[in-house]
């Protein structure tokens, strides 16, 4: 029996904008297992981005429960939970979100210094094994604009894992790439959470990404309304030639 | 998060906009090299007429006639005499006594060449209380005095201009309003720093000056060293009681003479600099404050154009502290480099004028460190504000902006 990472209860969340309110998550319970790979799927407006922010420890509901590998996140505030993030979750985005006028290498070792890597030798040895696991042994002087998007998202990828956080969480990750380096980068999710056991949670719309995926959480109006356990999640494989 | 990685970011972010950021030194360039180059003119002057004042010698009182609240200077009518001055001399503390009386504008004549100039007639022991040196003759001695001889001790620019030719003045006779003397000295140049030239100037002996040019005994002003610097206020005193004596005053009279010592006028032209350095240097360091307003505008600007760089940094661990860091030492990082140019060209500044307008300039390692300081003051001033900005961003919004 996996462990269990993420225990969400009865969880809400409302934007109060200008005109009626905003019921995003309307007390929706969900259980993330040490391990999983799970892809949330919903149309625009159905949730899925205030869920991610919320796994992501960007945001905090507004009732409910939260409890993320033993630790209470509802009674963390903002710096406490930027260090509880840089510990236990990597971001990966759609648009990769590298910073442009650093280095391939900088970029992966940045959430070292943010989480207190004081020795520069240090970090820079983590960062070349990140790299070298993402397979851009050689590129870690290269600045984003010299990569192409795979490459990128690579970089964003080992950037992601460089602390060795218990999950890695993606907001479309393979939105703005084409089709075979889609592959790539799912080839390459899919090891990480084989090889090394790493929960990863996908958000995305595309169903053929879900399908690569071992479960699938779709949300419609702020609440969950299918969850489901893919028997037999695609393995993305490299194209011939 | 270590000193060194976030000054490596702030170097990296401030070479991604090479232009902008120059601009926005700029301010600071200037700020600070107008504030050096002010302070040091104001510096240099000061410290030049300081200079002068006490090679003159500060164990000097000067005493004048005309009293500080008598009839209009210059025209009074109280007098200082040569019994006066044979009775200073008298007095205990003193070291040197030297009286002078001067016709302003005497006209020097040697063949055709003409020259208008003071002639100032004085006693020997001048040239030893302001330790005035020859560079040809001698000083006239006090049997010229006694014998009242026709003898002149030039200035170098009265030798500059009479005898052009550069033939020696030693032995030659001149012309003063008419009257033939002897010349029997030329004096080392002293150097001006004002419109006076101190150099202007023939000396002849009191006697002469009374008895041949001004037909009077009377006496402008007298020179008085004393035995130490301790005995001035003492002395002052004593030449006070014997001059209100000699002059017959009412207990209730003003006195209708001056007493001035160097060291008392030594502070007030102190005092006088110093307001000049502050105004100079205030004026300036408006400029300086103008470049700091610079740097928060340009700050805001990149806070707000990074805003999603800011999301990036929060959703990979970046605290608040930590942006807050990063951005302010953006901004320092700019006051201090452009504080490092300014000072160069604040100091380049001080050379070109030393050195082409012939001003003496000052630059000291204080005005360095102050003007420093300041421009990293005005760093974390304007800088925090901006830094507050991008600190205190949501990371979901900052990560959403486009």
């Amino acid at each position: 029996m996996a462990e269990n990472l993420i225990a969400l209860e009865n969880i809400s969340k409302t934007y109060y904008g200008a005109g009626e309110p905003v019921y995003a998550l309307r007390s929706i319970s969900l259980n993330i297992n040490s391990g999983e790979m799970l892809a949330i799927m919903g149309p625009s407006g159905s949730g899925k981005s205030t869920l991610m922010n919320l796994l992501g420890c960007l945001d905090k509901p507004d009732s409910g429960s939260y409890d993320f590998a033993g630790q209470d996140v509802m009674t963390l505030d903002k710096d406490q939970l930027a260090n509880f993030r840089s510990i236990v979750i990597g971001f990966v985005f759609q648009n990769f979100n590298l910073i442009g006028r650093a280095t391939a290498l900088d970029n992966v070792c940045l959430p070292l210094i943010y989480a207190g890597v004081s020795s520069r030798k240090e970090r820079e040895k983590r960062g070349r094994q990140m790299l070298r696991m993402v397979g851009l042994e050689g590129r870690e002087h290269h600045l984003p604009r010299q990569l192409s998007g795979g490459q990128q998202q690579r970089v964003a990828i080992a950037r992601a894992l460089v602390n060795e956080p218990g999950m890695l969480l993606a907001d479309e990750p393979t939105g703005a790439l084409d089709s075979k380096t889609t592959v790539e980068i799912m080839l390459l999710l899919q090891r990480l959470n084989r090889e090394q056991g790493l929960s990863v949670v996908i958000v995305t719309h595309e169903a053929d990404i879900g399908l690569h995926c071992q479960r699938i959480v779709r949300l419609n109006d702020g609440l969950i309304v299918k969850d489901e356990i893919v028997t037999e999640p695609y393995l993305a494989k490299m194209q011939a030639g | 998060m270590d000193l060194f990685s976030s000054l490596k970011m702030a170097w990296q972010s401030l070479l991604a906009n090479k232009m902008r950021s120059f601009l926005t030194m700029l301010g600071v360039i200037i700020g600070v090299g107008a504030v050096i180059a002010m302070v040091a003119l104001s510096q240099g002057t000061a410290s030049g007429i300081t200079s002068r004042i006490s090679s003159m010698g500060s164990n000097l009182l000067t005493i004048s006639a005309g009293g500080s609240s008598g009839p209009i200077r210059g025209v009074s009518t109280s007098k200082l005499t040569n019994g006066d001055v044979e009775a200073i001399k008298n007095l205990p503390l003193v070291k040197y006594v030297a009286s002078e009386s001067s016709v302003n504008s005497a006209t020097i004549a040697i063949g055709s060449n003409t020259w208008t100039t003071t002639v100032d007639g004085t006693a020997p022991e001048l040239m030893t209380i302001k330790s005035w040196d020859t560079v040809q003759g001698a000083f006239f001695t006090a049997s010229d005095v006694d014998s009242v001889n026709r003898v002149a001790v030039l200035g170098s620019t009265v030798v500059t201009n009479l005898f052009a030719d550069g033939s020696s003045p030693l032995g030659q006779t001149i012309k003063i309003n008419g009257l033939s003397f002897n010349v029997v000295g030329v004096l080392s140049t002293k150097g001006s720093s004002g419109p006076d030239d101190p150099d202007d100037i023939i000396y002849i002996p009191l006697s002469t000056a009374q008895q041949r040019l001004l037909g009077s005994t009377s006496v402008k002003s007298i020179s008085v060293q004393a035995t130490n610097e301790a005995a001035l206020t003492p002395l002052k005193e004593y030449i006070s009681t014997l001059l209100r004596q000699r002059h017959r005053l009412a207990a209730t009279a003003d006195d209708d003479f001056r007493i001035r010592d160097m060291a008392e006028l030594l502070a007030t032209i102190e005092d006088t600099t110093k307001m000049f350095t502050f105004l100079l240097g205030g004026i300036a360091g408006v400029s300086l404050l103008v470049g700091g307003i610079g740097i928060m505008n340009i700050m805001l600007v990149s806070v707000t154009e990074r805003t999603r760089e800011i999301g990036i940094r929060m959703a990979i661990g970046a605290t608040t502290r930590a942006i807050l860091t990063q951005f302010i030492i953006e901004a320092l990082l700019l006051c201090f480099i452009g504080g490092i140019i300014g000072v160069f060209v604040g100091w380049g500044t001080s050379q070109l004028l030393s050195v082409f307008a012939g001003l003496t300039m000052k630059v000291e390692a204080w005005l360095i460190a102050v003007s420093m300081g300041f421009a990293i003051m005005i760093g974390l001033f304007f800088g925090y504000y901006p830094a507050r900005k991008a600190a205190n961003a949501n990371p979901i919004d900052a990560l959403r902006f486009e």
